[in-house]
């Protein structure tokens, strides 16, 4: 590659292949885009790289991403404390805002139990969340991770090995699955279905 | 592009790209394929339910640049009961990465997809998960070539257990030989190859190699043995996996966390091994 490409250039298309999902092909056309733009946009684009690197860490409360101590969620007095919602990763805890209907508080995990790939309950973030169900502010906590084996399998973990031990008064729920919006049922997956039929709800 | 059809089960699924899964599935018409099932991660596609781990499905898969491609798949069992039981999707998770690590790529053996798909329904439906576990890993041992003789001494060639035998006899499975060891010869403390087996386990192990492919109904009926009964069995096929594919598999500890409660972890050390 180096022979192709003028050595600056270079190496910025080897920096954007270490990107997730972008090949060679992909990271020389995001290159060359670079070297097209004003000079300012190309600092700003690196500046932006650099401050997010330096200046966003984890929430000490929840695990979500922030830039200072405690994120804008945990300090929003007008969220139900009692009210929690696992998830996965912090991507999920966004996509559960987008909603604007949950007004709870999040517990990320930063991760699920996914035994094949020797990721055990001790990599996520459950400690804390022991230490702060033990508090007896949280009635109810939703479960909000992937219909998948890993998501399941966390799930399960949590209710029965974590919070049930922990304090069988709360509350614990998890996300339904079933029918996507905008799916045909005559397409359904049998899994899908049973899913689908288990969670349904009472037409009042 | 050359197109083609096939029965398997999800060994493993790993997001890939943006909405995209890679998945390894484990066929009956050519052993171990990976495929890329482009947005299966859409809550709305026609892929997911198939691509899941621990799904076995019909899937037609046409020839890639480097990888296959899942172009059309259905569910035929998506083992639903495995989700509502924390301890038996932890085996049945067990079961998938035992099967991936003694198979290589595109290399046919229907029977262990038969063995695959039995040992997913005992998950789902046996008395005891954790026996169901042990039988999966005979045969799936004996499938790969390595099935251990427990009938006779590797060494004398002794039937054991031998004919007056004591309830309080000790034997031993030897891990490196594939067999079984009489009481002269099992010398459970002083050579790391040796597991003990009590006369019970030894019983236990027997019972189970007994039960071929055929015989699922059968083993879902066989009840759980005592505590330390269970444990050296578990501990003696343990080892004789951990020798034969050189490591450890990775879900192990968070199924015995599960089927093996108040037992203590899995030694990583093959030097000890007590009798209980
Ligand atoms: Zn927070
Ligand atoms: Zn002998």
């Amino acid at each position: 590659m180096s022979t192709h490409y003028a050595k600056p250039l270079a190496r910025l298309v080897g920096e954007f292949e270490k990107l997730p999902g972008i090949g060679p092909k992909s990271a020389q056309r995001l290159a060359f885009h670079v070297l097209r733009i004003p000079e300012d946009e190309a600092h700003a684009l690196a500046a932006a790289i650099v401050d997010v690197r330096t200046t966003i860490k984890y929430c000490r409360v929840c695990g979500n991403f922030t830039d200072q101590d405690t994120c804008f969620i945990c300090t929003d007095p007008r969220r139900d404390q009692s009210l929690m919602c696992i998830v996965a990763e912090a991507r999920d805890l966004i996509a559960m805002e987008k909603t604007n209907e949950f007004r709870g508080v999040y517990h990320v995990l930063q991760g699920v139990i996914s035994p094949m790939e020797g990721v055990g309950p001790d990599r996520l973030r459950i400690a804390e969340l022991q230490d702060r169900l033990s508090g007896g502010i949280v009635r109810e906590v939703i479960l909000a991770t992937n219909p998948t084996v890993e998501g399941d399998t966390t799930a399960m973990y949590l209710a029965r090995n974590i919070i049930k031990p922990l304090d069988p008064s709360i509350k614990i729920t998890r996300i339904a699955h079933g029918m996507p919006a905008g799916g045909d049922l005559d397409y359904a997956d049998q899994a899908t279905l049973i899913s689908a039929l288990e969670w349904r709800r009472e037409l009042t | 592009m050359a197109q083609y059809n096939v029965t398997g089960i999800v060994l493993r699924r790993v997001p890939y790209g943006e909405t995209d899964n890679i998945i390894t599935l484990y066929t009956r018409e050519r052993g171990r394929v990976s495929a890329i099932a482009k947005g299966a991660r859409k809550p709305i596609s026609r892929l997911a339910g198939a691509c899941e781990t621990l799904t076995c499905g019909r899937y037609n898969l046409a020839g890639g640049k480097s990888l296959d491609i899942v172009t059309q798949a259905e569910v035929k069992d998506a083992f639903p009961s495995l989700r509502k039981d924390l301890s038996r999707l932890a085996g049945a998770q067990y079961l998938a990465e035992a099967l991936n690590h003694f198979v290589v790529e595109e290399d046919a053996h229907p029977d262990l997809f038969t063995l695959l798909r039995a040992g997913l329904l005992l998950m789902e439906r046996a008395d005891d998960p954790q026996t169901a576990v042990r039988w999966y890993e005979l045969r799936l041992l004996e499938l790969a070539g390595y099935g251990p003789d427990l009938c006779s001494c590797v060494i004398c060639g002794e039937t054991v257990p031998r004919d007056n035998a004591s309830q309080t006899d000790i034997y031993a499975l030897s891990v490196a030989n594939g067999g079984a060891l009489c009481t002269d010869h099992a010398n459970p403390n002083g050579y790391e190859d040796h597991a003990a087996l009590t006369f019970d386990a030894l019983d236990y192990l027997q019972h189970l190699n007994a039960h071929g492919l055929e015989h699922i109904r059968a083993v879902a009926k066989i009840p759980s043995p005592s505590e330390a009964t269970a444990g050296l069995a578990r501990m003696a096929l343990r080892r004789t996996i951990r020798w034969r594919i050189d490591g450890d598999l990775r879900s192990a500890p968070f199924m015995d966390s599960l089927l093996s409660p108040g037992r203590p972890p899995d030694e990583t050390s093959p030097h000890q091994s007590t009798v209980a």
